[in-house]
């Protein structure tokens, strides 16, 4: 086990098990754009470059096999992770969320739908395609204020034939979105649809995706300690809606000099959404971070209380810095973001790099809403896995306040 | 100021590792971005700011607020320092060139001006500059002669024909051959690389294929002279040249055989020259002077005559008139200088080299 020192170099506090080879006085706060990786998914991945480095997809030889059994495996865990039946969802593996929200808008006919449905905090992996496709579709586009908790304000907004895409936790601010079993609700009783954003959802609250009865759901392996991978889970009534444009290997089951037959049926219908070679060793790698996710016991702490507990405590910690000015301060989320009165964020994010400690500065790929609509200079950003222990919170809470008084 | 800065340090790091020249390109970006009047790329400019800062906030917080507030000061002060250093180094680089030294204002100060004695300009010195309240004039300095640098680049180009700079009272090693090209030394007899210059001139075998002739310079400073007696030397090396040495077995003019006596190595001790340069009075040297030339085989009144024609004004325009050649026609801030073979020499010149000419003259 990993041992580390806080800044006034005391031995503190192990490792979560997992992340022993992280070096001493690293703290790495920037999960929401990628956590990092445990033992085990490494471990995973290059007994895959090692044993079994072969394709997968209906390969007769021994290593594709085992490929395609892991795949399977992989696809199997993530409906299990969501609560979704094979029969009625299937699971395409893609590059990341951006990818596979551009994948599923760009290929959805814009017939029988009115409006596109937004909110105003998404990551532009959602306000970016929302904007192009109702563009593409001349059909109107909706954009919905967020309450601190996360609570879409769907309230006199008409959503009946409605896309509804919005994310399922703020990358800004951890604000999730309560009101997701209501949405569905409303936007299925309109015939309309519900895309979600969960890209971080699937590393924080995995369990939180069950019972929401969504048509499609976005996200990422490397959010949730897996290789860089992205994943749809998509219901397959919207699947055959679908008018594939980006086809090619892997995607038909017949092809003639003028004509082809995409592969269909439940065991290959996801296969319109996976063109070309797959990251097989993403996929054995996210298989292998869902087992660990499964089994992780942070200092023998339920995952999820543990990342709770690091939350609140850093959220308390950083209200007691003077001229830290927390934005939704009020939200217990495992990501916050903040700005300095007086001290740019990239400085600031400078500095404690060169503390060793990671964070992120900027608007974080929402610009409308943290730029624009709020008008916040850049912000320095700090989100939480389960890497992370209370003596980096120590550390950098230490080491942030000792900036500040400096600057 | 601060993107400058950045590309100097990075330019110059870039030449020795491949592992800097992305950050040298992004300095380069930058600085193109200043000085078309846009700001410079943030990313950049703050990230290497932020590094900086940021490593000093490990040691010591109070040190990376100083860096913070004056690192700006800093970089434009580093900007300013390379370019003068640059400047400097290319005008330096231009006087070694032209000259044959990289600071013609002190000859002995640049390892790389070979073995000469230098005459020496009026140089303000950093410390005077301070106290004089003229650091302007300092930094300025070397860049003042920067325009007659460049008024004698012509000179290295020319060829040099030694017979258009003979004084009016040369006298040759051996009789003067018209058949033989003519090879000229400018000598002060004080400096010990024209001693060296000699011997390796003798050895090559010039004076047997040259009309080997030479120009006395005894070299400035201020009101006086670089090597203490050397105007008295170069009066008694003149006044000979006048009078004619009733026998002389050896068949080389008096003048060149005193010469040759003061350029003589010591069996052991300090030898001749050096003795005069830091150890005889004037009285003393030339008390030696008069005993050389009693060597050579100048009688009593002879001597006598040389003596008082040393110090006659006749001798004192003839040296007058070989100064004006070397200042004004040579050009030299060297001695010894050679002419030989259409070529200029401003240094001791190896016996190897000088062999080529006896080859091929």
């Amino acid at each position: 086990m990993g041992f580390f020192r806080t800044a006034s170099g005391r031995q503190t506090a192990k490792r979560p098990e997992g992340f022993e080879y992280l070096g001493s006085g690293d703290c790495y706060f920037d999960t929401a754009c990628q956590s990092l990786r445990p033992q085990p998914v490494i471990d995973a991945e290059l007994r895959y470059y090692r044993e079994y480095n072969a394709c997968g997809g209906r390969v007769k030889h021994e290593w594709g096999q085992r490929v395609d059994e892991t795949v399977a495996s992989a696809r199997q865990k993530l409906l299990e992770l969501t609560g979704k039946s094979e029969k009625d969802y299937a699971v395409a593996f893609t590059l990341n969320t951006t990818y596979g929200i551009n994948l599923v808008l760009g290929q959805l006919p814009p017939e029988g739908i009115r409006s596109i449905v937004t909110s105003e905090i998404e990551h532009n992996s959602v306000f970016l395609p929302s904007i192009t496709w109702s563009r593409g579709a001349g059909v109107k586009r909706i954009i919905l204020k967020r309450e601190d908790d996360g609570t879409l304000m769907t309230a006199g907004t008409d959503l009946k034939d409605a896309i509804v895409i919005v994310s399922t936790l703020s990358n800004i601010d951890g604000r999730g979105l309560p009101n997701a079993k209501e949405i569905a609700a409303a936007v299925h009783g309109g015939n309309g649809l519900l895309l979600l954003d969960a890209a971080q959802h699937f590393g924080h609250e995995p369990e939180g995706m069950k019972g929401i009865d969504f048509d499609a759901a976005f996200g990422s392996g490397h959010k949730m300690y897996a290789p860089s991978i992205g994943f749809i889970i998509i219901r397959r009534t919207l699947l055959r809606k679908l008018q594939p444009f980006f086809i090619g290997g892997g995607t038909v089951a017949d092809v003639h000099e003028d004509s082809f037959t995409l592969l269909s049926g439940p065991v290959d219908e996801h296969s319109v959404l996976e063109p070309g070679l797959q990251n097989w060793a993403g996929i054995v790698g996210l298989n292998a971070a869902m087992d660990w996710m499964k089994s992780a016991r942070p200092m023998g702490k339920d995952p999820s209380a543990y990342e709770r507990e690091l939350a609140s405590e850093l959220r308390r910690r950083l209200r007691a810095i003077p001229r830290v000015k927390m934005i939704n301060a009020g939200t217990p989320g495992p990501v916050m973001s903040f700005f300095v009165e007086g001290l740019d964020a990239h400085k600031l994010a400078i500095y404690l790099s060169e503390q060793r400690i990671m964070c992120r500065s900027g608007h974080f790929c929402c610009h409308h809403y943290l730029q624009h609509t709020c008008g916040y200079p850049p912000l320095l950003r700090m989100s939480l896995g389960l890497h992370n222990t209370h003596a980096d919170i120590e550390r950098c809470a230490e080491v942030l306040a000792s900036i500040l008084k400096t600057f | 100021m601060f993107c400058i800065a950045a590309f100097i340090v990075f330019f110059i790091l870039a030449i020795f590792s491949a592992a800097f020249r992305p950050l040298a390109a992004k300095a380069w970006h930058c600085v193109i971005r200043r000085i078309s009047f846009r700001p410079c790329d943030i990313d950049f400019s703050e990230e290497l700011r932020g590094k900086i800062i940021g490593r000093a906030l490990r040691h010591s917080p109070a040190l990376a607020r100083f860096i913070s507030r004056w690192i700006d000061w800093f970089a434009a002060a580093f900007v300013i320092l390379s370019v003068w250093s640059l400047l400097y180094v290319a005008v330096a680089g231009l006087d070694l060139y032209v000259y044959g030294t990289c600071n013609p204002a002190s000859v002995e100060s640049c390892t790389l001006s070979g073995e000469a004695c230098g005459v020496d300009q009026a140089q303000l010195t950093l410390t005077q500059a301070i106290r004089e309240r003229k650091p302007g004039t300092w930094a300025l300095g070397p860049f003042t002669r920067f325009y007659e640098t460049v008024t004698r680049i012509p000179d290295r180009l020319r060829s040099w024909d030694p017979a258009s700079f003979v004084s009016p009272s040369a006298t040759y090693y051996h009789p003067f051959d018209p058949a033989k090209p003519t090879a000229l030394e400018i000598v002060d007899p004080g400096c010990r690389f024209c001693k060296k210059l000699t011997g390796n001139l003798e050895r090559a075998g010039i004076p047997e294929r040259h009309n080997l002739t030479y120009l006395l310079y005894p070299i400035p400073a201020g009101e006086k002279y670089k090597f203490q007696n050397s105007l008295l030397m170069a009066s008694y090396l003149e006044a000979t040249k006048r009078v004619p040495l009733r026998r002389n077995p050896s068949a080389i003019p008096p003048d060149w055989q005193l010469l040759l006596k003061l350029f003589a190595d010591a069996g052991s001790g300090a030898d001749l020259q050096t003795r005069f340069n830091i150890a005889f009075t004037r009285a003393g040297a030339e008390t030696t002077l008069q005993s050389l030339l009693r060597e050579i085989g100048y009688s009593e009144t002879q001597v006598k005559e040389i003596a008082r024609r040393a110090a006659s004004p006749e001798t004192a325009a003839s040296i007058a008139e070989q100064r004006r050649i070397v200042e004004q026609e040579v050009r030299t801030i060297k001695i010894p200088t050679l002419l030989i073979g259409g070529r200029r020499y401003d240094r001791v010149v190896s016996e190897s080299t000088l062999h080529s000419y006896v080859l091929s003259p």
